[in-house]
């Protein structure tokens, strides 16, 4: 052991030795008092060091209380602020004639946090009254406007510290200050929404025809008007999602059941505009929701598939129906490193001689068991 | 005046916290800052015993470092750059306005919280401890005191000591070696005698 060796000024500019001297850490601490009690015969050293490291810490001793530091840093924040907030204001550039424009819409959403979500969508006969430009000149708070002209993304911190990853081609719309009941920003072009957990005050995405809200969390919202669908993928977490007039026929009639569907983790939700349907699939990479999971090897041996199944069904939040009964004689041998989710269901399914599909945003094993 | 909280920033990984500040979240500023502001202040105090001038420049320090979120690059190197830049302004302070000296007395340390382990040692075995090595250091160059500093407070290793200084990484490592060997010499004998004491006033 090193330690074995030190003198003095060695233990002095050690870590932990340091840590155990100011009794900042209780690890090291109980790692030098153990030490000593092997190491008898380096007692005076270690005591030596430990004088000095005192003696050294008090002499460079200064005044500075955490209450100091604290009013300091509220100072600093404040100037902070105030600096931003003079060099960030641009100013609001006149939108092109909003009444030609086509808006098709496209909005996916993914969710990384794992909380509730409602998004809604209004599709209204009164294209032109749902455009950006419309309900950015008609919004009542004076809003400011960021518009990547850029080719990379832009990053966006609205003021209650919510973030936005801007797009090329992208604008979106926000107030100065949000007022007291909701959060509402106005966005055309395809955003990364990284929101802070508000509960109390609902962020709302107005993009073109669509309304996300959410109460905290991440996810991405596309809007060009090339696309005539709209899209959600949810990463983790859930959305609920519903067509515009049941859910105007909801908030009209309190109680009233609403009819929607709720998406789970790498699911998506495709809304047509043409034949207004939700269709509900699964995302054609699905991602790992528990990424300690993934590029790492994993041993299966005699390992029932049902085992592997559930595995597989927690780390993509994706569930998998089987037959139980069916499916627990069969064993397996196998090694996952960094197959996909399909890659490895198609092992599994090859090595037991059964097929899956995906029904419904969920994957479905057939098989007629092992012997 | 509305406070600030930085309450959520606390458990933040480093790099959400970083994107945050180059996005210009003033919260997460203030959470780096909280991160520094004690190491910045007591190496300030190094420098100049004008210990108001060492919170604006601070303030300034960081300020700068605001202004140019978008530029400046690597999260990791921040506890160097900013040592390095406080240096340079209460240097440049300290040649524009007349005497502010490196301290070395300490005379204004405040009271100290001690330890049991403090209290159990002899008061005046301790005093007599911290004169030796104010008479030590004393007897140091201010580049001696300044290394030995960076290298036991600071916790930095010579390369980071050489760039906020502006020296060779070897000066550094001979300067450190040259200031232990003069520390040692003087110190050990005069700390084993007071142990030797210590041992006598127990028993």
């Amino acid at each position: 052991m090193k330690y074995k060796l030190y003198n003095a000024e060695d233990f002095l500019f050690d870590e932990s030795f340091r840590q155990w001297v100011n009794g900042t850490s209780p690890q090291a601490t109980a790692f030098w008092e153990q030490w000593l009690q092997e190491n008898p015969d380096r007692a005076d050293v270690v005591r030596q060091a430990k004088e000095l490291a005192h003696t050294l810490e008090n002499y460079y001793q200064d005044n500075a209380t955490e209450a100091r530091i604290d009013s300091e840093l509220q100072r600093l924040m404040h100037q902070a602020a105030e600096r931003r907030d003079e060099t960030a204001e641009i100013p609001v550039i006149p939108l092109p004639a909003f009444s030609r424009w086509r808006w098709a819409i496209a909005a996916s959403v993914l969710v990384i946090l794992g909380l509730g979500i409602g998004l809604f969508i209004y599709s209204s006969d009164q294209i032109q009254e749902k455009s950006y430009a419309h309900l950015t000149q008609t919004a009542g708070d004076s809003l400011q406007e960021k518009i990547n002209t850029s080719d990379q993304a832009m990053t966006v911190l609205l003021c209650d510290g919510s973030l936005v990853k801007l797009q090329p081609n992208s604008r979106l719309s926000y107030p100065k200050r949000f007022s007291a009941t909701s959060r509402t920003v106005y966005l055309d072009g395809e955003g990364f929404f990284d929101v802070t957990k508000n509960p109390a005050r609902p962020f709302l995405i107005y993009a073109n025809q669509t309304v996300t809200k959410v109460l905290g969390t991440s996810f991405l919202v596309r809007a060009f008007e090339k696309e005539e669908s709209v899209m959600v993928i949810v990463q983790t977490g859930r959305v609920s999602v519903y067509k515009q007039q049941d859910y105007e026929r909801s908030t009209k009639n309190k109680g009233q059941q609403v009819q929607g569907i709720i998406l789970t983790p790498n699911q998506q939700m495709t809304y047509n505009l043409a034949d207004r349907q939700l269709m509900k699939a699964l995302v054609e990479k699905p991602r790992a929701i528990a990424p300690d999971n993934v590029n790492r090897e994993q041993f299966f041996e005699d390992t029932p598939v049902t085992k592997i199944f559930s595995q597989i069904s927690k780390t993509y939040g994706i569930k998998i129906i089987f037959d139980e009964e069916n499916l627990s004689a069969c064993l397996v041998n196998l090694t996952f490193s960094n197959e996909s989710m399909h890659e490895q269901l198609d092992v599994i399914c090859q090595t037991i001689g059964a097929t899956y599909e995906i029904l419904d945003g969920q994957v479905v094993i057939h098989s007629k068991g092992c012997q | 005046m509305e406070r600030f909280t930085t309450a959520g920033y606390r458990n933040l990984p480093p790099d959400e916290l970083w994107r945050r500040f180059k996005a210009g979240d003033e919260r997460a500023l203030g959470e780096l800052a909280r991160k520094h502001y004690p190491g910045l202040y007591n190496y300030g105090l190094r420098l100049t015993t004008d210990s108001e001038l060492v919170w604006d420049t601070i303030q300034d320090l960081f300020l700068d470092l605001w202004d140019h979120r978008e530029t400046v690059g690597n999260a990791v190197f921040v506890k160097t750059y900013l040592l390095k830049a406080l240096r340079y302004k209460l240097l440049k302070c300290r040649s524009q306005h007349a005497p502010i000296h490196l301290d070395d007395s300490e005379e204004n340390a405040t009271e100290q919280t001690l330890s049991i382990e403090d209290q159990i040692i002899d008061q005046e075995i301790h005093t007599e401890q911290e004169q030796l090595l104010r008479r030590l250091m004393a007897g140091l160059s201010k580049r001696q005191q300044e290394v030995l500093y960076l290298r036991f407070y600071q916790n930095l290793d010579n390369s980071e000591i050489a760039q906020i200084m502006g020296m060779e990484r070897q000066s550094v490592a001979n300067l450190l070696h040259r200031t232990f060997k003069e520390l040692r010499s003087h110190w050990s004998p005069d700390l084993l005698l007071s142990l030797l004491l210590l041992y006598f006033s127990k028993s």
